[in-house]
């Protein structure tokens, strides 16, 4: 492991005679050494006073196997614990993760294939209940409202369940969505769901979770997989695209449908730009610092420049990854690798020049990250 | 749980040495204390000398020059209505990966994929042509007479599909007690299970039908290990219908022949433990019929045989809105020439050929393909030096890929006359990508090539002829396979096939047959250990974690061990299992538990005014272990099954 706070490296010494002034300038020199090396610290801890307790990794798992599963890495000591949901609670989480979502101090954790919701302490992972559901429901995306409500998407059914965090249990209240919902965020009072439809849907559901509304409808790129939001309340949406395939379902490059990035100001509901980055993007992370977005498009990462809106950089890591997550305090992207699904994948740190800092194992096909701050 | 983990880890294999070491000076000390004629076992458990199908080498089983295994009329009539896969776990080296009662059960042999082990009947494939692989609980034991396990057929025998050997079904064959027989059994899960079977032998004509009725809840409880309590498995009812007949007739230079095998079944689909009840069900219709001629053309023999197939399978989950429907047709035909010969080469040889299709909403369009096969495989004997060899060469081309040849090499070396027999073959084999491989869409490769491997296998069969110690067997194998297929995302989220993978299989059988017989009692001990190490050697893509480490769901190893004790009427079987860690991920971050099973069965026969009747009660799983063999899939604790059965001579 590569630390922050680099170690010394001692050298040898010899010498023929020993003076009190020797001992004396020694001993200066090792007065000013150390105290310099308090006053550096670790500069990245200086700049914010914080730094990443520990962060989480969700790792897919594979759909046969049900093994889907938690990581947790603590960049300070290096500790890397595998399968800390089985570790804490003793039993395995037992389902294929399809997205991790963090509310307060809690995370909940959406597993299908065996079709439940963990809820767990988000430091210790502790399970404080499990939020199940019935064999033809296919949860995907997990939110709670400012007033402590949540919602999950069902993937089958183009709808969003409210859900009863008194109860753990998923209410009759339904709200119809676009075709296959997934992924969701809570912004103020309303919930945005992206509406997959593997393609060939292209909106986000806007709901007003005061009333449980559909408050409005944006359009965005095909099949949309993914948003983040900004300190300037403004919508990252990330759509896969779409590709296409002739009746003998052979590849069809030329009516593929590309993927896009669509920035929303999500107060207005307004359309600020639409970035076209080719190919078929899967992931976002804001480094908001440094006004870069770092984009997981299928053979590299991009970078575009958050004010501008412009795609600056088509390759910054040539190679595709699962998922991407950005470490403000540490100010590194973590990428997210996938060696399929029936072996253990890698996360990779990388500094912001797109250089590899370090990496650690993951469960099977990792896929987001969460980072917890001290 | 140390304690415990360690006596399941280990004892099974130390208990197996020990058992082996103990009997070696048993027979060491007293190979005269008992007299000759006590060395016979019951008629029901003798192997009587049989010549051999599996490997197109018309030998009996010590002069082949590979391990076989030969399951018998007695020992498969035990298991009635019971499937294939559960003989096979019982009585073979084979490991058998089953999904439990109502689902699936494939083979593993040699550390290689349920794809490269070859089923036949009666020397066709019913491996099903979309997955490439046979579904060993829809095959019930009690419609054949005998099977074969052969580790090391090459495909110079049968062509492709045998990378890991193949698997022989052999139909009823009628002799002169014409009879009927009847069986009704019951059991827990409420399974009810019906069997009727007749045979009919004339000097000229012969006939047997036989059918078998399976229902069954399979609702049995299981210990979950994803929320630590038992559960019950639920939509996991079945039912199946099997319908087997065959005829012949003899005249003086030869005979004609025919067989039906029919299957309908209908099965809820639970999946794993992970999903819960569903509402998926498949349905399986096969249609197998196979017609053939022998006759002699001067000092040759000549056979032809035909075989078409017709497979349906649907599945059906309403739940996703799926319906998946395949249509699966073969029609193959084989002609074979032999000169049978007291001297020192039997030429033998054959042409094949035929088409495959199949129609399935799962390809773009009807796929199908042409094969045709030449063969030459003499039998060498060579009587001064005791010595036989099985030199053999074959070449198919298939409409896709193109032609392969398929060279094997085979010796037997009788040591001791009638004791030891040394044993060995090289072999140079192949397996044709499937249907799904080839057509699946999207992500089916059409340019994929056949997986190829070399094979080594050498080792011995010891028959002593001392009392208690009846067989003592010995096999070392290496498999290299090239070009194995393997599926992995290539384009985004799709999937598709390669010929990426390069395995390194290799392995030790051991095993040990004692029997003994003094008046009305007899025993017959039959133990096996097998060790294997099957491993990933090159890498399929940069920073695969699964080179040199054991395959997935591939035991290291495997011990069973199988005893019959009788003092007639009185019969009791007992037979016990250890299988070893299986890993679930290639880089083994997960794995699944040793696991022991024992199996007991006693049964009770009398014969009154001409009528044989029999009661037999099985309790299985009597140590009421909580295991899985593929992860999520129970299988179920200690439950009992019992069974009359009437025999009508006519």
């Amino acid at each position: 492991m590569l630390h922050l706070n680099q170690k010394l490296k001692s050298g040898t010494y010899t010498h023929k005679t020993k003076t009190p002034e020797l001992y004396l300038f020694i001993t200066l020199i090792l007065i000013i050494f150390t105290t310099g090396l308090t006053a550096c610290d670790d500069p990245l801890s200086e700049d914010t006073g914080r730094e990443v307790a520990t962060l989480l990794v969700a790792n897919e798992g594979n759909f046969s196997d049900g093994n889907g599963s938690i990581t947790s890495f603590s960049p300070q000591s290096g500790e890397l614990v595998q399968e800390r949901f089985q570790q804490v609670n003793g039993r395995p989480l037992a389902g294929i993760i399809q997205s991790i979502t963090v509310h307060d101090d809690r995370l909940y954790i959406v597993s299908n294939n065996i079709n439940k919701i963990e809820v767990t302490h988000v430091e210790t992972l502790e399970s404080i209940a499990t939020i199940e559901m019935e064999s033809d429901f296919a949860p995907a995306g997990f939110a709670v409202s400012p007033d402590g409500k949540g919602y999950v998407s069902h993937l089958n059914d183009g709808a969003v369940y409210v859900v009863d965090m008194e109860q753990f249990r998923v209410s009759d209240n339904r709200i119809a969505t676009g075709q296959n919902p997934q992924e969701m965020r809570i912004l103020d009072n309303r919930l945005y769901v992206v509406n997959n439809g593997f393609g060939y849907d292209n909106t986000i559901t806007v709901i007003d979770t005061e009333h449980d509304q559909v408050a409005d409808t944006w359009e965005v790129g095909a099949g949309p997989v993914t948003l983040k939001e900004d300190s300037e309340n403004r919508l990252w949406v990330v759509s896969n695209g779409r590709k296409a395939y002739d009746e003998e379902w052979n590849r069809d490059p030329e009516n593929d449908v590309n993927g896009r990035i669509d920035v929303w100001d999500a107060a207005n509901s307004e359309l600020l730009s639409t970035i076209e980055t080719g190919g078929f993007p899967r992931a976002i992370a804001l480094d908001e610092t440094d006004a870069r977005a770092w984009v997981v498009n299928e053979e590299a990462v991009q970078r575009i420049d958050m004010n501008s809106y412009a795609l600056v950089e088509e390759a910054v890591i040539p190679r595709g990854f699962n998922g991407i997550g950005f470490s403000e305090v540490e100010n590194l992207f973590y990428l997210a690798y996938s060696a399929g699904y029936t072996q253990s994948g890698r996360a990779i740190m990388y500094d912001r020049q797109g250089m590899v800092v370090d990496s650690f194992s993951t469960g099977i096909a990792p896929v987001d990250f969460h980072f917890m701050v001290d | 749980m140390l304690l415990r983990y360690l006596l399941i880890r280990f004892f099974p294999p130390l208990l197996f040495l020990l058992v082996f070491f103990d009997h070696s000076a048993i027979h060491a000390q007293g190979a005269s204390e008992f007299p000759e004629e006590l060395q016979q076992v019951t008629d029901t458990l003798f192997l009587e000398e049989i010549l051999i199908q599996s490997t197109r080498i018309r030998e009996p089983l010590h002069y082949q020059p590979v391990e076989v295994r030969h399951i018998d009329a007695a020992r498969l009539a035990q298991y009635d209505t019971r499937s294939i896969a559960t003989v096979l776990s019982h009585h073979s080296g084979l490991f058998i990966r089953d999904n439990g009662p109502g689902g699936m059960a494939t083979l593993s042999q040699r550390g290689l994929g349920p794809t490269q082990t070859e089923v036949l009947w009666e020397g066709f494939p019913v491996n099903s042509l979309s997955l490439g692989l046979a579904d060993l609980s829809l095959i019930p034991a009690g419609l054949f007479e005998s099977v074969e396990v052969s580790s090391g057929t090459p495909s110079s025998s049968f062509g492709g599909g045998s990378l890991g050997g193949t698997v022989w079904l052999s139909s009823h064959r009628p002799d002169e007690n014409n009879r009927i027989s009847l069986m009704q059994s019951a059991g827990a899960f409420n399974t009810r299970n019906s069997r009727v079977h007749a045979e009919f032998d004339s000097e000229s004509w012969n006939a047997s039908f036989g059918g078998i009725y399976n229902t069954a809840e399979n609702n049995f409880s299981y210990y979950n290990r994803a929320t630590g309590q038992f559960d019950q498995r639920d939509h996991n009812a079945g039912s199946s219908g099997h319908l087997m007949g065959s005829a012949g007739y003899r005249f003086t230079n030869g005979r004609v022949y025919t067989s039906l095998w029919y299957l309908d079944s209908d099965q809820q689909i639970p999946g794993s433990v992970l999903t819960g009840s569903t509402q998926a069900e498949q349905s399986n219709r096969v249609f197998r019929w196979l017609a053939g001629a022998e006759a002699g053309l001067g000092r040759w023999k000549m056979d032809i045989r035909g075989f078409l197939e017709r497979d349906r399978m649907q599945y059906l989950d309403p739940a996703i809105d799926l319906d998946s429907r395949f249509q699966l047709d073969r029609g193959l035909m084989e002609v074979d020439f032999r000169r049978p010969s007291t001297g020192m080469i039997v030429w033998q040889g054959g042409i094949s050929g035929g088409q495959e299709w199949a129609e399935t909403g799962n390809y773009a369009d009807e796929r199908q393909r042409r094969i045709l096969g030449l063969r030459l495989n003499p039998e060498i004997r060579l009587p001064a030096w005791n010595l036989r060899f099985s030199p053999a060469m074959r070449l198919d081309s298939y409409t896709g890929f193109g032609r392969v040849l398929s060279p094997s090499f085979g010796a037997n070396w009788e040591v001791y006359e009638d004791h030891l027999f040394l044993r060995g073959m090289v072999s140079r084999d192949f397996n044709p990508p499937t249907f799904n491989d080839l057509y699946w869409a999207p992500g089916g490769n059409p340019d994929l090539k056949p997986e190829r491997s070399f094979r080594t296998e050498g080792g011995f069969i010891w028959q002593p002829g001392l009392p208690l110690i009846e067989e003592i067997r010995l096999t070392g194998y290496r498999i290299g396979l090239e070009q194995g297929i393997y599926w992995f995302p290539q384009s985004g989220d799709i999937w598709s096939p390669d010929n990426v993978e390069e395995v390194d299989a290799r392995g030790l059988e051991a095993g040990l047959v004692l029997a003994y017989q003094t008046g009305r009692f007899g025993l017959r001990w039959d133990s096996g250990m097998d060790r294997r190490k099957s491993e990933i050697a090159k890498e399929r893509f940069p920073g695969d974690g699964a080179v040199g480490r054991q395959m997935r769901y591939v035991p290291g190893w495997t011990v069973r061990s199988n005893l019959d004790l009788s003092m007639a009427p009185f019969m009791v079987n007992v037979n016990y299992r250890w299988t070893g860690q299986r890993y679930v991920t290639e880089d083994h971050t997960h794995a699944l538990d040793p696991f022991q099973v024992l199996d007991l069965t006693a049964s009770v026969e009398r014969t009154y005014r001409g009528l044989d009747g029999y009661m037999r009660v099985a309790v299985n799983n009597i140590l009421n272990e909580q295991y899985e063999v593929i992860q999520w899939y129970p299988m179920p604790g200690r439950h009992i099954e019992f069974a009359l059965g009437l025999g009508i001579p006519m």
